[in-house]
């Protein structure tokens, strides 16, 4: 699977599980995240591997911080069973990361 | 700088409810005794957002990166709130969500807040300035360590029939993780409230036909002075009592009673009368509740003899079969109550959990019996039939259960039963733990099947009978012995009472008449290009006093309960919004000349029937 296509699985996964949370009040936030963590593990090894992207030095050392941060985040919700820490790092901390990935049209933004 | 909102917070909240803020105050000055600690954030966004570290967990309250957008998604989910709406929120943390709710919804909206952690409301009131948002709108704050039984009396209070299609209850991201233990007990209130006004609306819109009929009917025995109190004056009660309901399972061990006659009070629901009197067992009473019970179900010579309990509204026919003595309690009606109100006497009441099951247990444990034994009480669909053969029918038919709601069995895992069975369900546990805790009463459940309820030993009816019940009393002789409540004397002054309430059906009527003429004036100013505002209070003051003066009449009950679908739909329509003063006044005309045109019809009918009824009473 080629980075773009696991980054808008991911996408759809995240908009389903926050936008469920958020619209349907469906609270069964911890164990669907916890599926995506092969995914998760995948894209910020991915993105911590190297600069792929030729960016500036330390600009590609702030975007490795910011993915250490959302990779730490996600364990540390798992393990403390944090609802609202996991939907803050899903829908605020790892979208940002999918956006690198996804062109994404005007239509195919927003949960609903 | 906490000092500072604080001081304002409480300041704002002094308005409102000043001993509150006092007992704020006084456990602030106290050393905590949660074992909990909360710290305060600022999310990436810039909202000040709480973690809660509760042993080796700690849990945010608020979003990290973002803390303002799901708050503002919440809301969207709730969507918009009619005027006179309840929302019920669970869990503060550090305000973000009351505050919302606050700054989105009407000031008639009611907002009741519970928080189960007074470190966590504390430490709102010290870094969150809430102080313009409760200065001007009173919030049902509810503190556990505080006024936690306020919840009860508030919940009563701003939840009713009226807008219970509007009313809402969220709990605050992660307080079920953390709280869940505290917040559940109040959740189940919640719902246990809404659920019995369901079961009332329900039974009123089922028994209005004959419920007023009947509660004018019964009047000539309710003369007669036997009550309740009266009963349990004269039955020992230092054994134990027998409640014999018609479930299923009543089938399966009925013959065993035979050995309690005589030594058991026993008291059967009017369902199950008929398979006993099959058994050749003659219960020392039956109960009878409901409005438009068949009368068949106790259709029986052998029955007549059989003193009868019931409510002052339960059908007239089945008390007018009876031969033995009926014997009434308190159930809300305004006339019967009046008659012992007048000669200084307390007409007792039993509790009304919705079935003549729950009445019974009530009336039994208000008897002073401390041993109470259920029998036939499945509250579940055993052997897939709703009640015992030989009720209803001569053997009743088995039903499709498969998609039945299922709960823990008395002898099975889960038996399947139906939502109003669920609700009696929740009624025994509820009362069986009350009358555990307060009077210590053994609930012994000998049904053979049937739904588990909670609090209740289990036992067999044979081996509980050998048991208990060893000395014999006749309580025939017993109940004979019941004196009626009203003197000679007292008769009289009675039926002068009930003499003069076909009038005043006849003055609720002459009233219902002026009300429609006043709705019309209403209707036509509402009409007018310059809405007269002086002139439209000078007709809504006209119409209170009128409403007013009929509504104090005893016998305006009576009508109201004869309509509840109407008075509710019009009530309910009161709480919706939407239209200009001048729309609003013409659809209250409108509801208002409608209303009064059936209470006109209504109080006419009971009017000739009061008279055919009450009059000939000497």
């Amino acid at each position: 699977m080629c980075m773009e296509e696991l980054a808008k699985e991911l996408r759809d996964a995240v908009d389903n599980i926050c936008g469920g949370f958020h619209y349907y009040k469906d609270e069964n936030v911890l164990s669907k995240s916890q599926k995506l963590a092969e995914h998760i593990q995948k894209l910020c090894g991915t993105l911590l591997q190297g600069n792929v992207f030729g960016m500036e030095r330390e600009e590609y050392q702030e975007l490795a911080g910011y993915v250490i941060q959302v990779l730490e985040d996600y364990i540390e919700a798992l393990n403390q069973r944090d609802m609202v820490w996991m939907l803050d790092t899903l829908d605020y901390g790892l979208r940002e990361l999918l956006n690198i990935y996804i062109n994404r049209n005007p239509e195919e933004t927003g949960y609903v | 700088m906490c000092e500072i909102i604080w001081n304002k917070n409480l300041k704002a909240m002094d308005k409102w409810y000043a001993p509150f803020a006092d007992k704020i105050q006084e456990k602030a000055e106290m050393e905590t005794d949660e074992d909990l600690e909360v710290i305060s954030e600022r999310s990436w966004d810039g909202e000040t957002i709480f973690r809660v570290k509760k042993g080796e967990r700690l849990l945010y309250l608020g979003g990290k990166r973002n803390a303002a957008e799901p708050v503002k998604m919440w809301r969207e989910r709730l969507g918009e709130f009619q005027k006179h709406a309840s929302v019920f929120l669970f869990g503060l943390g550090s305000g973000m969500y009351l505050k919302e709710l606050i700054r989105t919804t009407e000031e008639q909206v009611n907002i009741v807040a519970y928080e189960p952690s007074f470190a966590v409301f504390s430490k709102m009131l010290r870094e969150v300035d809430l102080s313009e948002e409760i200065k001007n709108r009173p919030i049902g704050f509810i503190v556990e360590g505080i006024n936690e039984k306020e919840f009860n009396p508030v919940m009563n209070k701003v939840l009713v029939y009226e807008n219970l299609k509007y009313f809402k209850e969220e709990v605050h991201p992660n307080y079920k993780e953390l709280y869940g233990v505290q917040i559940t007990p109040y959740i189940k209130s919640l719902f246990q409230r809404v659920e019995n006004m369901i079961v009332q609306y329900n039974t009123g819109r089922k028994m209005s036909v004959n419920l007023a009929k009947n509660v004018l009917s019964n009047m000539k025995y309710i003369l007669e002075g036997y009550n309740t109190k009266k009963l349990s004056e004269v039955i020992p009660h230092h054994g134990a009592a027998i409640l014999v309901s018609a479930g299923p399972s009543l089938n399966k061990n009925i013959q065993e009673l035979k050995k309690a006659k005589n030594k058991a009070f026993i008291l059967a629901v009017d369902t199950a009368v008929k398979p006993l009197l099959k058994e050749g067992i003659i219960p020392d009473a039956f109960i009878s509740i409901d409005a438009n019970k068949p009368l068949h179900l106790i259709e029986l010579e052998e029955a007549a003899d059989i003193p009868i309990i019931a409510p002052t509204s339960a059908r007239h026919s089945i008390l007018a079969h009876q031969r033995g003595k009926r014997i009434f309690y308190f159930d809300g009606y305004m006339i019967p109550y009046h008659i012992y109100f007048m000669n200084e006497k307390v007409f007792w009441d039993v509790a009304n959990g919705g079935s003549v099951a729950c009445a019974g247990f009530s009336l039994l444990y208000k008897m002073g019996f401390n041993t109470i034994i259920l029998v036939g009480q499945d509250l579940a669909y055993t052997g897939n039939k709703s009640h015992a053969d030989g009720t209803f029918q001569e053997v009743m038919p088995e039903e499709n259960t498969e998609k039945m709601l299922m709960v823990k069995g008395n002898y099975e895992n889960q038996v399947p039963t139906r939502s109003d069975f669920k609700i009696y369900l929740d009624w025994f546990q509820m009362y069986v733990e009350g009358v555990k805790k307060h009077r210590n009463v053994r609930v012994v459940n000998a049904t053979e099947g049937g739904a588990y309820i909670e609090g209740t030993e289990l036992s067999a009816l044979k081996e509980i009978i050998e048991e208990v019940c060893q000395e014999k009393i006749d309580f025939t002789y017993h109940i004979n012995q019941i004196k009626s409540e009203f003197t000679l004397e007292e008769h009289k002054s009675l039926i002068a009472y009930l003499h003069q309430i076909p009038s005043q059906f006849q003055e609720i009527g002459e009233n219902a008449k002026l009300l429609k003429k006043a709705y019309g004036k209403l209707a036509q100013i509402s009409q007018s290009k310059s809405l007269d505002k002086e002139a439209c209070f000078r007709q809504l003051k006209k119409i209170k006093k009128l409403t007013k003066d009929s509504q104090r009449k005893d016998a305006y009950q009576l009508i109201e309960a004869s309509m509840p679908v109407a008075e509710c739909i019009i009530r309910q329509e009161m709480y919706e919004e939407g239209r200009s003063l001048a729309a609003d006044l013409k659809e209250t005309a409108r509801k208002g000349i409608l209303y009064n045109d059936l209470v006109q019809e209504c109080a006419d009918l009971l009017k000739e029937y009061s008279k055919e009824v009450l009059l000939p009473l000497v």
